[in-house]
This record gives structure tokens, sequence and C-alpha cells, in this order.
């Protein structure tokens, strides 16, 4: 619960401040380094989930490019 | 002992790390060589409409340089009908459009001898088809009846609010029948370190389908900044499409029943610009930050969509093939957060997107991975979506004069809001292999804008769909 309080309001302070506190050194990095925390580490997966919403709603793009190559009905 | 082992571990850890090997190189090294990924699924749309199989498969191969090598093939299968836009009205015929292709679209229509206000230019002899209604004579001046045809300045028809139609007839929505299409895609993507903080990335795509080729050239470079806490990323896309519809390409707003209205193959070029921040904020939260340009031209229209005309009690007497904007801007905002907690880890996200025709939408995201246990994980996932309308889509005109300059009625520009539940369940065999299976339900309901005549049948029907997946790497 604390550890959530404080994630909270690190992420607050992040989007107010604009910055970020003292840089995360490489040795303290064995949680970012998981698969499940680096973006794009399942690619083929969030590729697929975009190309359905692509091909059923008007908006594309943020993630990567917008994708294309679809008649799709 | 160990401490001392430990501390060795730690210190070539941090050794490494400074001489700028990546975590995921420092984790590849053991296993150089080709890493597969293959993602079987299902997608099934509620009342016989779209279905598609689709298998796509990923090789990536990372060397200790941090120079990669990646591609990707996939193979859909699409089958079953797609809402045109055209009105549907209960009682009435269904007439056939183009005879001569061996798709036809199969549209609801006043018997047209007798009841159109504005006969196509040229109609193609047919059997008139016995009128299930007394065909009147529909007023040709906008603004009269019930049904108020929109003037060229007014956004959208507004039909007075009446109950949605049963949807006991689903079968006779106007839907474009028997689509069955197979969709090959591939890409190839190749990433070049420069110096100790940049990389460089070239790649080229492709897909192609009966009715759609698209080809496209993309490269982008990233560079750490801040004792690698942050990333920075540029990219380009450009792709070029071709679209040849299997019933052709047809003059846009020209009519469902004319002939020589043929354009050919069309064309249509995309740029894509893609600006991004990955940041670290601590030694468990890391945030991905994205801001994506897309600049369309060309022939932006859905060969297989078409506008009804309707008469002052809502009857079809007339279809137009769509028309709309040949340019296009659009703008994404995306952020996305991994947040690791003592139990596993919570993913939340958001995208803003705008467009110069008039669409707006907010897509909300949230996934929670849970670890059950060591090797395996449960995610429940939610996704909220919610979009305006184009300016320029009508589910219906008044009269012909109304449709300039532009009009469609595909239900994936009309305002709506949408919900995806999921579940997935996840791991890791004793090989080392991850594997991801997965069920996700997709809901899309209408806004009340979409609102239509008694006797309409729904032009945005409400949609559900089904997916299943199964991901596996090796």
């Amino acid at each position: 619960m604390k550890k959530t309080i404080l994630t909270g309001v690190m992420l607050v302070t992040f989007v107010l401040a604009g910055g970020c506190s003292a840089p995360v050194k490489p040795w303290e990095r064995g949680t970012l380094a998981r698969p499940e925390m680096q973006f794009g580490s399942e690619a083929l997966n969030d590729a697929y989930d975009d190309h359905v919403y692509f091909s059923k709603e008007a908006s594309s793009g943020g993630r990567g490019f917008g994708g294309g190559g679809c008649g799709c009905n | 002992m160990q401490l001392k082992d430990k501390k060795k571990t730690r210190l070539a850890m941090a050794a490494s790390s400074l001489l700028g090997a990546t975590h995921s190189a420092t984790l590849k090294a053991e296993e150089a060589g080709w890493n597969y990924d293959a993602l079987m699924s299902g997608y099934a749309e509620s009342d016989d409409r779209v279905n598609v199989v689709s298998f796509k498969m990923k090789g990536a191969k990372e060397d200790e340089d941090s120079s990669a090598v990646s591609f990707l093939i996939g193979i859909d299968a699409i089958s079953g009908s797609s809402p045109t836009g055209a009105v549907g009205f209960a009682g009435l015929a269904k007439e056939p459009v183009g005879a001569s292709f061996s798709k036809a679209l199969a549209v609801d229509t006043l018997a047209r001898s007798s009841g159109s206000a504005a006969p196509p230019p040229a109609p193609a002899p047919r059997p008139a088809p016995r009128p299930a209604a007394p065909a009147p004579r529909p007023a040709t001046s906008s603004g009269g009846g019930s049904h108020p045809a929109p003037a060229s300045n007014t956004p959208r028809p507004r039909p007075r609010p009446a109950p949605r139609p049963a949807t006991s007839s689903l079968k006779s929505y106007p839907l474009y029948g028997n689509v069955e299409d197979s969709r090959y895609s591939g890409s190839v993507s190749w990433t070049t370190p420069v110096g100790r903080l940049t990389k460089l990335n070239y790649g080229l795509s492709g897909s192609a389908e009966e009715d759609y080729k698209d080809i496209g050239i993309n490269s982008s470079i990233s560079r750490d900044f801040n004792q690698k806490n942050t990333t920075l990323s540029a990219g380009i896309n450009y792709a070029h499409d071709e679209i040849d519809g299997t019933i052709g390409n047809h003059a846009p707003l020209s009519s469902v029943f004319a002939s020589n209205n043929e354009i050919g193959k069309q064309t249509k070029d995309v740029t894509d610009i893609l600006l991004g921040v990955t940041q670290i904020f601590s030694k468990s939260v890391i945030g991905e930050f994205n801001y994506t340009l897309s600049s369309s031209s060309g022939y932006m229209n859905d060969p297989y969509k078409v506008v009804s005309i309707v008469n002052s009690k809502g009857q079809p007497v007339d279809h137009l093939y769509e028309n709309r904007p040949d340019s296009r801007l659009s703008h994404a905002l995306y952020g996305e957060y991994r947040i690791k907690t003592s139990r596993g880890v919570v993913k939340p996200s958001y995208r803003f997107f705008t467009n110069d025709w008039g669409i707006t939408s907010h897509t909300f995201g949230l996934a929670y991975r849970r670890d059950l246990g060591k090797k395996s994980f449960i995610e429940p996932r939610l996704r909220f979506y919610t979009q305006t309308a184009a300016d320029f889509y009508h589910t219906q005109l008044g009269s012909r004069g109304a449709a300039a300059p532009y009009a469609s009625a595909d239900y994936r520009l009309a305002g709506f809001d949408a919900v995806t539940i999921g579940l997935h369940l996840g791991g890791k065999t004793r090989k080392g292999n991850h594997w991801r299976a997965g069920v996700d339900y997709y809901t899309h309901r209408g806004k009340e804008s979409d609102n239509q005549p008694p006797g309409q049948i729904r032009v945005n029907p409400d949609l559900q769909a089904i997916t299943l997946r199964l991901d596996w790497s090796f």
C-alpha cells in the first residue's frame, strides 16, 4: 500500500514538475530489465491489438506508426 | 563466500552496464541467435459479420554489439459481411446492385421506376421489383415532412427520436455479403548502434489482399540521455497504397444503380512522423510518451460503402457511393506507464487522437499483470474508447444535392463508444519459452445521434466481437 501511494505521488510529482528525480543507476535496474517492464517486449501482441482497433475505429497511431495496408471491413 | 560471489556478480553487471551494454543485450548474449514469436488468433463478430483467423510470426536476432535484425510475417483469412452504410427499411424489396459482378451488393430500395425522387442518370435495365409498400411521391424539396433533409451546411440529419428497431431481422441488415479475402503482410527491420548511446533503425513493410496493396519504408533514430534514464526517439514512415475494390471503385456520389461510373484502381500516400520519450522514473516505474502525426492524401473512400437517399417517410430511394475528403491530417498523443508492484505490473495508458475530419477520440487502457507464483501470470485488461463522428458522417441524405461535397455512412466514422474486457494468462515453460493465451470481448455502441426514423434498420448497428489468441515465443 505504502509503495502504491509512493508511486502515485511520484507520478504526480513528475507530471507537475516535468522532470524526474535522481537518475536510477545501472545496477539498480534489475526490475526494469524484466521483459514485462519493457515497452515493445510483446510487439506481436501489441501489433495484433492495434490492427484490430485500426480496422474498427477511426483512430490510429500513438504506440507506434499508424499502421496501414488494410481494406478491412 | 556467498557474499563475495554476489558482490562479484554485481560488479560485473555494473561494469557491463557502464561499458554500454544494454540489459536486453546482456540477457540475450547467452542465447545469441534467433528468437521467434508466433501468434495464432481468431476474431469473430456478432450477427455473422466479420470473422478473421490470423497467424503472425516474428523473428529477431540481436548481436552483442546491439545491432539487430527482425522480421514479421502474417496471414489473415477474412470472411463474413459488413454494413455498407445503406439504409435498410422493413418491408422493402432487396434490389441487387452491380449484377455484372459476382459479389454483388443487395440494398433495400423503393421501386425506382415509380418512386425515385432523382432517377440515376443511366439505369441499367432490370426487372422492376414489386414494391412492398405503396410508392409515394417523395417530396423533392428539403425541409418538408418528418424527416428533414440536411442542407449542405447542416452537419447531419436530425430525424425525430425513434425507438431503436427490433433486432429480430438481423439478416435484413444491408450487408455486403460474402466477403472472402486473405491478407498477407510482412516487414523487415534493421537496427545499428552508432556510438554508445544512439541507435538507427530502418525498415520495410508491405501487405497485400485482393482489393488492397500497401508498401512502406520507415526509419527512426533513438538516443539515450541522462545516464540512460531518458531515451528520445524520432521516426518517419512513408507508405503507398493501392485500392481496387472487388466490385470496382466507383465515382464518388454516383448511384449504385448507374453504369459506366467505374473509376479504376486508386492510390493513397501516407506519411507518419513519430516523436517519443521513454523515461525511467524510479527503480520500478517507467513511462513512454509519443506524439504521432499522420498525413494521408489520395483515395480515402471505402469502395464498399454507400450513403442512402431517403424520401420523407425515410424509405431509401437511391444509394450513392460515399465520398470522403482526399486528404487527412491526424495527431495522436500517447502515454503508457509500467509500474512494478510487489505482486505484478500495472500498465495504465491513454491516447488522445484528433484529425481534420472532425474525429476526436480518447482511449483509456488498464492492464494488471499479476504474478501467479514465479513462472506464470494472470492479466485482466480493460479498454475504454470514445470517438466523435466525422463532420461528413450522415446516416442518410434527404436529397441528392445535399450530398455535396462529402458524405459517408461508414459506422467507423460515426460517433460511438467501445469497451474491451479481456483476461489473459501466461507464463514461462521449463525451457524458458514464454506463452500467453487470452480472450477479449469488444462491444461497440453507437451514440444517440444515430437515431433513425421508424421502419428503418440501423445504419450503425451495435457490434460485439470476441478475440481469442495464443502467443508462443521460442
